[in-house]
C-alpha cells in the first residue's frame, strides 16, 4: 500500500512537471511564432512601399518622355494608384507618428497632385514648366524614401511592434534621413494652401470677451451666460455656455471678428429615430427656416435632412440671385420632441460666405440637360455654385434624377457643358445622405 | 490516520496535475487561475494600467493576477471570486473570445458610424458630451488630413494611435451617447475646430505631444492642431 502510494505520488509529480514543461515550451513557441509573423508582416509592408515607390518612379520617368495627353493621363493614373497603395502600407507600419507623418503626408500629396493633373489634362490642358519641375522634385524625394526603405530591407532592421505601445507619437532619437520634402503647388484637397485656408468673407470688427457674453445674452435671453474659452486658429472664437431651465445647457461659439454665431448645441429631450411624417417634416423645416431668417442667414434653400436619436438635422444652402451656394451650407439641429431648434452649425457659412461674382450661364437648361446621361430620368433642375476643389467653384445646372429607383444628382457646367460631379443619394432610414 | 493524510496529499498532487493540464482545454469565455494566452495579456495590461496589478505581463493567470482581479471586482461592486466572466470582462472593457457582441449593420456607412462610436466610447466614456463629439471630430479631421490614412478604419486602427484600440476597450458596445456623438461628428459638428490630436495632460508623458500648442480643453482632454 505504502509503496503504491509513493509510486503514484512520484508518477503524478513527473506528469505534472512534464505538463508544465510542455506548456512553457508551447507558450514560448507561440510567442516566437507571433513575433516571426509580425516581422514578416512588417517586412512585407516595407517591400510593398519600395515596390509602389518604384512604380511611381518609373511612371514619372516615362511621363517625361510622353507627348500625348492620353499616355500622360494613364501614367498619372499609375502614380495615383501607387501612391495610394504606398500610403495604405505606411499607415499599417508600427512607426511613431512624429517620425512618419511627414513621409505619409508627402506620399498623399503626390497622389493628390497626380490626380489633380489628370483632371486638368482631361480638360485639354497641358503640363506647364512648373508641373514638370514639381514632378521631377517629387521623383527625387520618392527616391530618397525608397533608399531608406531599401536600407531597412537589406539590413533586416525593422521597427518592432512593441515600440508602438511605448509612445507612438514620440519622435525617435535618430533624425530621419529625409527631412525635407518639396512643396507641391496645385489645387487639390490635400494641397498646402487648401489645408491652411483662411476664412473667405469680410472680417468684421473684433469683439472682446465681455461683448461676446453680451451677444450670447441677446441671442439666448433668459439664461445664465458663462464664458468658457477663447480658441485661436484660422477662425478665432469665443466659447460660452448658457444655462436655462427651459433648454438646459447650451454651448455656443461666437466669432471673434464680427461676433457672429458660429455654432450652438444642446441636448435633445427624446430619442425618436423613425422617419417623420410629411406633416412633421414640414413643421421641422418651417421652424428651422424661421430661426435662420431671425439670425440673418440670406435666402436659405433646404438641401437634405437626417433623423437620428431624437434629432432632425436639416441642411440649408443660401442662394444668391437664385443660385444655390453649396459651399456655404448651414446645418440646423431640431429637437423632434419639442419641434424647437436645439443646435446650429454655420462653420461652412462663416468660412465661405461672401458675395460671388456669378457668371452668366452660356447654356440653357435644355442644352445642359442634353449632357445628362440618357439612362437617367431628370426630376428637378436648379442652378448651383458647387465647390470642385477648396479653391475653385463652378456654376452648374443641378439635375436631380433617378435610375431604377436610385437617386443621383448630376452637375453640368453651365458654361461649358462639362459633367463636373455626380452624387449618389442614399435613402437610408436616417434620411437622405449624399455620397 | 497516516494513510488518510497520504491520500489527501495524493489528492492535492492529482488536483495540481489537473490544474496544470486544464489550461489546455480551458473554457474560452472565462478567464481564471490557470488561464493563459493573449486574453490574459490584455487582462494583465489593463489591471496594471489601472494600478490593480504589479506583477509581470506574461499571459499566465497566476495567484498575483487572481488577487488583482479580486481587488478590481471588490472596487467595482462585483462578486470578488477572482474569475473573469462576462460581467467582470465588461467592467474591464474586454470582450472574451466567444462572447463578442454580434452586430447587424448593413451598409458601410452604418458600419463606419458604429466603429466611430465604439472608438469614442472606448476613448471618452465619462467625458462631457461635447468631449465625446470632439474625439469623433479628431478622428474625422484625421481622415481629411494628408498626414493620416484616408478612411475611418485606417485612422482608428493605425498602430498605436488610440489607447482604446491597444487595450481592447474599443470592443465594448457603444452607448446611446457615443452613437449620437458619432453621428453629430459625421454631420460636421466639430467642437475642436479642426484639431488632429488630443491627450490627457494628467497622464501623458509624451514630449512630442506636450510640445504642441494647446488649442482648447474639453473635460479631461486637451486638443491641438
Amino acid at each position: 500500500m505504502k509503496k503504491w502510494l509513493r509510486r503514484a505520488v512520484f508518477l503524478a509529480l513527473i506528469l505534472g512537471l512534464a505538463a508544465a514543461l510542455v506548456h512553457l515550451r508551447q507558450s514560448q513557441e507561440s510567442l516566437m511564432a507571433r513575433q516571426a509573423a509580425e516581422r514578416t508582416r512588417i517586412e512585407n509592408l516595407y517591400h510593398r512601399i519600395d515596390d509602389d515607390l518604384n512604380d511611381v518612379d518609373v511612371s514619372l520617368s516615362k511621363l517625361t518622355a510622353a507627348s500625348s495627353p492620353r499616355q500622360s493621363v494613364l501614367l498619372l493614373g499609375d502614380v495615383w494608384r501607387a501612391t495610394g497603395s504606398a500610403g495604405a502600407a505606411m499607415a499599417l507600419l508600427p512607426l511613431s507618428h512624429a517620425d512618419s507623418c511627414d513621409v505619409s503626408q508627402f506620399i498623399a500629396r503626390c497622389g493628390d497632385y497626380a490626380h489633380a493633373l489628370m483632371g486638368r489634362m482631361l480638360q485639354g490642358r497641358v503640363l506647364t514648366e512648373q508641373d514638370r519641375q514639381q514632378l521631377s522634385d517629387m521623383r527625387a524625394a520618392c527616391a530618397r524614401i525608397r533608399q531608406v526603405a531599401g536600407e531597412s530591407i537589406q539590413s533586416g532592421d525593422f521597427v518592432a511592434a512593441d515600440n508602438v505601445d511605448a509612445g507612438c507619437y514620440e519622435q525617435s532619437q535618430s533624425e530621419a534621413a529625409i527631412s525635407e520634402y518639396p512643396t507641391l503647388i496645385y489645387d487639390g484637397p490635400f494641397s498646402e494652401s487648401a489645408e491652411n485656408r483662411p476664412p473667405q468673407g469680410e472680417p468684421g470688427e473684433r469683439i472682446t470677451a465681455q461683448q461676446a457674453a453680451a451677444q450670447a445674452q441677446r441671442l439666448f435671453s433668459g439664461g445664465t451666460v458663462a464664458s468658457t474659452a477663447y480658441v485661436p486658429g484660422a477662425l478665432p472664437v469665443y466659447e460660452l455656455t448658457v444655462q436655462s431651465d427651459a433648454r438646459g445647457e447650451i454651448s455656443l461659439s461666437l466669432t471673434e471678428q464680427g461676433g457672429q454665431l458660429l455654432s450652438f448645441m444642446s441636448t435633445p429631450r427624446g430619442d425618436k429615430s423613425d422617419p417623420p411624417s410629411d406633416e412633421e417634416s414640414r413643421q421641422l423645416k418651417e421652424g428651422a427656416l424661421s430661426v435662420l431668417q431671425e439670425l440673418g442667414f440670406e435666402d436659405p434653400a433646404a438641401a437634405y435632412a437626417q433623423y437620428y436619436q431624437g434629432v432632425a438635422v436639416l441642411n440649408f444652402a443660401p442662394r444668391q440671385e437664385g443660385v444655390i451656394l453649396y459651399s456655404d451650407l448651414v446645418k440646423v439641429y431640431m429637437d423632434r420632441e419639442t419641434g424647437e431648434v436645439m443646435g446650429l452649425d454655420a462653420r461652412n457659412y462663416r468660412l465661405n460666405h461672401r458675395p460671388r461674382d456669378l457668371a452668366q450661364p452660356q447654356l440653357t437648361e435644355e442644352q445642359a440637360a442634353a449632357y445628362v446621361s440618357d439612362s437617367l430620368q431628370v426630376e428637378q433642375t436648379a442652378l448651383a455654385l458647387i465647390p470642385l476643389t477648396q479653391q475653385t467653384e463652378v456654376l452648374c445646372y443641378e439635375f436631380k434624377a433617378t435610375q431604377n429607383g436610385t437617386f443621383y444628382i448630376v452637375y453640368i457646367n453651365a458654361l461649358t457643358g462639362e459633367e463636373e460631379q455626380i452624387f449618389q443619394v442614399i435613402n437610408s432610414e436616417e434620411g437622405d445622405l449624399v455620397v | 490516520m497516516r494513510p488518510r493524510v497520504r491520500l489527501k496529499r495524493l489528492g492535492t498532487v492529482l488536483v495540481l496535475v489537473v490544474v496544470l493540464l486544464l489550461p489546455l482545454a480551458v473554457d474560452a469565455a472565462v478567464l481564471k487561475r490557470g488561464s493563459r494566452g493573449d486574453e490574459v495579456v490584455t487582462l494583465q495590461k489593463k489591471l496594471k494600467q489601472w494600478g490593480y496589478y504589479t506583477g509581470a505581463v506574461d499571459g499566465i493567470f497566476g495567484s498575483g493576477t487572481e488577487k488583482a482581479v479580486q481587488y478590481f471586482q471588490q472596487k467595482n461592486g462585483l462578486t470578488a471570486d477572482g474569475i473573469v466572466g462576462t460581467k467582470t470582462a465588461a467592467a474591464l472593457g474586454m470582450t472574451l473570445s466567444g462572447s463578442g457582441p454580434a452586430s447587424g449593420s448593413d451598409s458601410s456607412s452604418d458600419r463606419n458610424i458604429r466603429l466611430l462610436a465604439a472608438c469614442i466610447h472606448g476613448e471618452s466614456r465619462g467625458e462631457p458630451y461635447k468631449g465625446q463629439v470632439a474625439v469623433g471630430a479628431v478622428i474625422l479631421n484625421r481622415v481629411k488630413s494628408s498626414k493620416f490614412p484616408n478612411s475611418i478604419a485606417g485612422v482608428i486602427y493605425q498602430p498605436g494611435a488610440f489607447d482604446a484600440v491597444s487595450d481592447g476597450q474599443i470592443d465594448l458596445a457603444p452607448n446611446e451617447s457615443a452613437l449620437r456623438a458619432a453621428r453629430d461628428a459625421m454631420n460636421g459638428y466639430d467642437p475642436t475646430y479642426g484639431c488632429l490630436y488630443y491627450y490627457n495632460p494628467a497622464t501623458t508623458t509624451n514630449k512630442w505631444m506636450l510640445s504642441k500648442p494647446v488649442a482648447l480643453r474639453i473635460g479631461n482632454h486637451v486638443f491641438c492642431y
